[in-house]
């Protein structure tokens, strides 16, 4: 038969050939509404299901079988999840109109998880109403993702901004401090002592008329007060001037410290990826670390290849890990308790061919059973007496966003720790490359 | 056969479809749908075909719950099907949408996974 044809044979009659036509129309109206990627329903004022098609049947079915509702009752249905909305719908006054639209409703689907329902209820005539909806549970978990990204973004902004608050607070009073430090030290003449060293030396010159002033031997008693009184002033001038130096020297590493963590904090850099060289942190990590180095007698050696190129990372974030790896390295002589040379190496390499930095942190400390090195990352696992356990796993995470990989391992207890961390410079953002 | 009934609820029926020709799966009076276990259509008995109005040319080959009812694409039923790790033979009600019409239907899934041909039955209510 040739469809849609003026001219039409004989044998056929123009009302088999538009009742043919509608029969196809229909079935691939049907065919269409059924395979729509969207759950339809027509129903009637008390919820029976008239229309439903194939994606309709694969979300409300299921649902209605966990509610124990009837699955060919849809008002039965939202009556189970929400019963205002079925109220709503039971009482709605217009004969056409929205009753609700994009409405999520969440069903708890038991023994697996909640699902999101997003509905759009019509009523289309007297006793027709339309259920248009679909299953929002994807979307819903990606927008609660976003959300909770958000607020942790806006925390660590908070968090950001206090500890810039706090070392700002805390500078200028070190830098006061300081001050007052460099004048005690300018103020360190110590001119009395030379004040007496003249007076001896008058005495000395005028011994002879002392004496027989006087009296005899007065003027070397004189002499040898005098000398006793100077060499305790320039004991206490020693003591003093050590004293000063260091309570100096001490305020100018502090200084220094508190200007890289301002550097790593200044304009709430975190999450911002920039250039960097890893020496420059490596150095930031060190400085920072340095008192807590020279107290435990830990010699601090540095081996960096020159070829590494600068990398695109978050380097608020990663001096955060490198200072977490030496702080771990150097509390780890704590429990060391024999007399072997204590030393902290760094070494950084570029593996050209496979564009790879490796970066290693090792020690001679006191080690860890060397079973335990894969568990150490978990959150709240530690190898520390006093440790919580986040501060490797914060590590990780951070080397991870990096695109990069940190394992830990040690040979045994007294044996020491190397961490390897590995920045794959291909997945890395990096201009030079 | 001879004058053998068979009925939907029958035990051991997998042995039974399995060693059914074609021919004989369409006298049966409930849908028999035959698959591999991806889901893809071997066989698809004459009362199944009746009650969703298809052709045997347009379903075989195709993959039923994508294809041909994707109103049992969930973990209900597909899940349950795909899924499977273990001899099944499960029964459940369950809402078909044969031209968009809501009907009711009782589902059985018979899965033996030492065989190749694996069975959906349906049995209108």
């Amino acid at each position: 038969m040739k469809k849609n044809s003026f001219y039409l044979s004989s044998n056929n009659k123009l009302s088999d050939v538009i009742k043919s036509d509608l029969s196809l129309e229909l079935s691939e109206l049907h065919d269409f509404i059924n395979q729509s990627p969207l759950g339809l329903i027509r129903a009637n004022k008390w919820g029976k299901i008239i229309m439903l098609n194939a994606f309709g049947s694969q979300i409300i079915t299921p649902i209605a079988i966990v509610l124990k509702q009837s699955p060919t009752n849809i008002l039965d249905i939202i009556g189970a999840i929400e019963p205002e909305l079925k109220e709503q719908i039971v009482t709605y006054k217009e004969n056409h109109g929205t009753i609700c639209d994009n409405r999520v409703l969440s069903v708890n689907h038991v023994g697996t998880h909640t699902l999101y329902i997003s509905f759009t209820i019509k009523k289309i005539a007297v006793n027709t109403f339309l259920y248009a909806f679909l299953d929002y549970t994807e979307t819903h978990n990606s927008e609660q993702e976003v959300k909770e990204l958000n607020e942790q973004s806006a925390l660590d902004a908070g968090r950001l901004e206090m500890a810039t608050g706090i070392l700002h607070d805390i500078g200028n009073v070190v830098m006061a401090f300081g001050t007052e430090v460099s004048k005690l030290r300018n103020m360190q003449k110590w001119t009395e002592i030379k004040e007496i060293q003249k007076l001896i030396a008058l005495i000395e010159a005028k011994k002879y008329a002392i004496d027989s002033s006087i009296g005899d031997r007065k003027a070397e008693a004189l002499l040898s007060f005098l000398s006793a009184m100077t060499k305790s002033l320039e004991q206490k001038k020693i003591l003093l001037n050590t004293a000063v130096d260091k309570l100096y020297n001490t305020t100018s590493h502090v200084q220094e410290i508190l200007n890289i963590q301002r550097h790593y904090v200044a304009g709430k850099e975190s999450g911002k990826r920039t250039e960097v060289k890893l020496e420059n942190l490596i150095n930031d990590s060190f400085s920072i670390q340095q008192k807590s180095l020279t107290k435990r007698n830990i010699l601090f050696v540095k081996d960096i290849d020159n070829s590494i190129p600068t990398i695109q990372v978050d380097k608020t974030k990663l001096i955060q890990v490198f200072i977490n790896l030496l702080r771990n390295a150097i509390e780890a002589f704590d429990e060391v308790v024999d007399d072997r040379k204590r030393i902290i190496k760094v070494m950084a390499t570029y593996l050209e061919d496979d564009r790879i930095i490796q970066l290693i942190f090792i020690d001679n400390a006191i080690g860890f059973d060397s079973q335990i090195g894969h568990v150490l990352f978990e959150r709240g696992n530690t190898s520390k007496v006093t440790g919580t356990g986040f501060g490797l796993n914060n590590c990780k995470e951070i080397i991870e966003s990096h695109h990069g990989s940190i394992t830990i391992e040690s040979q045994g207890k007294q044996l020491g720790a190397k961490v390897i961390i590995l920045f794959y410079l291909s997945k890395l953002k990096n201009e030079h490359l | 056969m001879g004058t053998q009934i068979i009925c939907f609820s029958d035990t051991d029926l997998g042995s039974f479809l399995r060693a059914s020709s074609s021919e004989a799966l369409d006298e049966l009076d409930f849908g028999v749908i035959g698959m591999d276990r991806q889901g893809v259509v071997c066989e698809f008995n004459r009362y199944e075909l009746k009650l969703a109005s298809l052709k045997r040319e347009n379903v075989i080959g195709k993959n039923f719950f994508i294809q041909i009812a994707p109103c049992t694409n969930n973990n209900l039923i597909a899940g349950k099907y795909l899924q499977s790790a273990q001899k099944t033979d499960v029964i459940l009600d369950y809402i078909f949408t044969y031209r968009i019409k809501p009907t009711s239907v009782r589902l059985r899934i018979i899965i033996d996974l030492n065989e190749k041909k694996q069975f959906l039955l349906v049995q209108q209510q």
